[in-house]
């Protein structure tokens, strides 16, 4: 049954997550080119203190990408369970409603998550192009929180988009906007290094919180 | 599994609105007040402070501020008030200009004749933030050694930059990024043969080239030896200075100065501030009282007669006026405006029994705090579990359950929040 569900959502989204990977890879192959102009434009001792000393951050476009690939896959993922109404058959399968949920939300982070890979492995390629080891290391723990970010908008949009009353959507999405936010501050690079593995706390509750809405949806429509 | 999920869920609420409530009262009714800005005056021999009001203004300090905003005070150490005006004569060494615009140059105090360059030449001020500190903010451990000779008139980057591993000082070529073997050897073999002992406890030193000349940096070895270490010529120039391994040098502040009195402010394991003297590396301890470099910054005012510390937390400003050997003169310590307890503070105080503050205070490094105000949190509390029990017996005719109970009554307006938005009792 398991294998069905990831089956199910994996032809549902395969399309459009594709489009959200090729975005990704076009902005990180912009990302290339920006890096290597500041190259070009000025001394490489000049830009490495630039970056390695004032904290310029050379992947800034980076930033919000990921908070909206989670946005969108959880829009592409249940949208279309909420208008048709499908989901209300899938959970009158011979299954748990939280396995079935949880299945859905594992399929999501997978999407997600291989997007989130490709961005921080080209991170890593095009800083270690350009930079020491250090900086690479650096850039990573500055990107890091931006992939959190992601992770919390597509589980907050899973707990938006699940939720049948519209007063409660709303809450919904003031908490994921929230949760979002806090991975979004604008700090010096690495600044975020050692609040990082404390985090991943409010992610672990959303993962469980987005169970909520579904028991709502599959128990008691509400307007 | 629905239980565990609505668990979450409150815990999240709970969580969220702890961090973004008081934010939004704080935008709301707090006023964000600067510190107090506190100096020691050469012309009264005293302190005087300059201080932007929180609350009422004393109506002193009202009929002193006709040249300027009514908030601000300018406010001497018997607690009287003076004119913008008045205060910037107290303190002729760093407001000169305007004492030369008014003809008041040049002066004469204690005796002695001040004209404009004389203040020049003698002013000087040092700063050591606690954010400065190395350990207390991120940073890329791969650093620039300047060209101490540059044979022009500015300083430049050089080609390269060096990182510390645990047995090699290794310099990278920046055109290649690519190790540069040869001057790896020089440096380090050099570094060893000085009794250097790998790895390196800290890096020091002003890594820009906006200064006036390059002192080059300071290590500091594993065994806590002070290394100084520069760039002459392309070929390294190393000392060992005598400083006592024993301070366990933490952290050296270098700003490279035309008087060349001092390089800069050292910072030793246990608090302790000196200044790191151009005489054979010699240690001026400060007699700071209080002092604590991990909350604390810390400026030091030189003029020609005096050197003052000024160091200050979130709410206490404490000042030292020294002679030029650093013997204390006077000692003066003030709550600052911005740490009255306002009625904006005491509802928030009240409103909020705990609040989780994800920020950098005193850091370059986010990390979250949870603060509670002992006295006004467990009133808060206290109205919040009245006005939650009251609610649920007018809407219910029953009193609430015992888990939600205590979670408001241990998490008060947050608890509340959640219990009412996720409405537990409706499921089935």
């Amino acid at each position: 049954m398991l294998k069905a569900i990831f089956f199910k959502e994996f032809f549902k989204i395969r399309w459009l997550w594709l489009i959200i990977l090729l975005i990704n890879l076009a902005l990180t192959a912009y990302i290339f080119i920006t890096t290597r102009s500041l190259f070009i434009l000025d001394h490489p001792e000049v830009v490495w203190y630039r970056v390695l000393h004032l904290g310029q951050i050379h992947f800034e476009d980076l930033k919000y990408i990921p908070l909206v690939s989670g946005i969108l896959i959880a829009c592409f993922q249940y949208l279309p369970e909420m208008w048709g109404e499908r989901l209300r058959l899938s959970l009158h399968l011979p299954i748990s409603p939280h396995i079935l949920i949880l299945a859905h939300v594992l399929v999501g982070l997978t999407a997600f998550g291989t997007v989130a890979l490709l961005d921080l492995t080209a991170l890593w390629v095009i800083t270690a192009q350009y930079f020491p080891k250090e900086a690479v290391m650096t850039s990573l723990v500055t990107a890091l929180p931006w992939i959190m970010a992601g992770v919390a908008a597509y589980l907050g949009g899973t707990l938006a988009l699940l939720e049948p009353n519209f007063r409660f959507k709303v809450f919904n999405m003031a908490v994921a906007a929230g949760v979002a936010g806090l991975f979004l501050r604008n700090q010096d690079p690495g600044g975020y290094g050692p609040a990082l593995t404390g985090l991943i706390l409010p992610l672990l509750l959303m993962v469980l919180s987005v169970l909520l809405p579904a028991y709502r949806f599959r128990y008691r429509r509400t307007v | 599994m629905k239980k565990c999920a609505c668990l979450c869920f409150t815990l999240l609420v709970i969580l969220v609105s702890a961090i973004y409530l008081p934010i939004l009262y704080e935008k709301v009714f707090f006023k964000q007040i600067k510190k107090t800005h506190l100096f020691y005056s050469p012309v009264s021999r005293d302190f005087i402070l300059k201080e932007k009001f929180t609350g009422p203004v004393p109506e002193q300090a009202l009929k002193n501020s006709v040249d300027h905003h009514t908030g601000i005070a300018y406010q001497k150490a018997d607690n009287t008030y003076v004119s913008r005006r008045q205060f910037e004569k107290h303190l002729p060494f760093i407001f000169y200009k305007n004492m030369e615009i008014w003809g008041l140059l040049p002066l004469e105090l204690g005796g002695r004749k001040f004209d404009k360059q004389t203040i020049k030449k003698n002013r000087r001020v040092m700063e050591l933030k606690s954010i400065d500190i190395i350990d207390r903010r991120p940073f890329t451990p791969f650093w620039p050694l300047l060209e101490s000779n540059p044979g022009q008139a500015r300083l430049v980057f050089p080609d390269d930059r060096f990182r510390m591993t645990p047995t090699a000082m290794e310099f990278i070529n920046a055109d290649t990024n690519r190790k540069d073997k040869a001057l790896t050897k020089t440096f380090t073999n050099t570094l060893k043969d000085c009794g250097f002992i790998f790895p390196v406890q800290s890096i020091n030193g002003k890594f820009t080239v906006l200064k006036p000349f390059d002192e080059g940096i300071f290590m500091v070895d594993a065994k806590f030896s002070v290394f100084h270490v520069k760039r002459i010529n392309g070929k390294p120039e190393i000392i060992k200075t005598p400083i006592d391994t024993r301070l366990k040098t933490r952290f050296i502040k270098i700003s490279e100065n035309r008087q060349k009195q001092y390089y800069g402010l050292l910072l030793t394991h246990t608090g302790q501030l000196n200044l790191l003297s151009y005489d054979n590396y010699k240690l001026i301890p400060l007699p700071l009282i209080h002092y604590d470099p991990d909350c604390m910054d810390i400026k030091l005012i030189f003029n020609p007669l005096f050197c003052t510390a000024v160091y200050s937390d979130q709410t206490m400003i404490r000042a030292l006026a020294m002679d030029r050997d650093f013997t204390i003169i006077k000692k003066f310590s003030h709550t600052m405006s911005r740490a009255r307890v306002t009625l904006a503070k005491q509802v928030y105080h009240t409103l909020f029994p705990f609040c989780i503050y994800f920020d950098t205070e005193n850091s370059g490094f986010l990390s979250m705090q949870v603060q509670s105000e002992g006295k006004y949190a467990l009133l808060g509390l206290i109205v919040c579990l009245g006005i939650f029990f009251s609610k649920t017996m007018l809407g219910r005719k029953k009193p609430p359950g015992l888990w939600k109970t205590a979670l408001v009554a241990t998490t008060g307006i947050y608890g509340f929040i959640a219990i009412n938005i996720i409405d537990i009792d409706d499921e089935p």
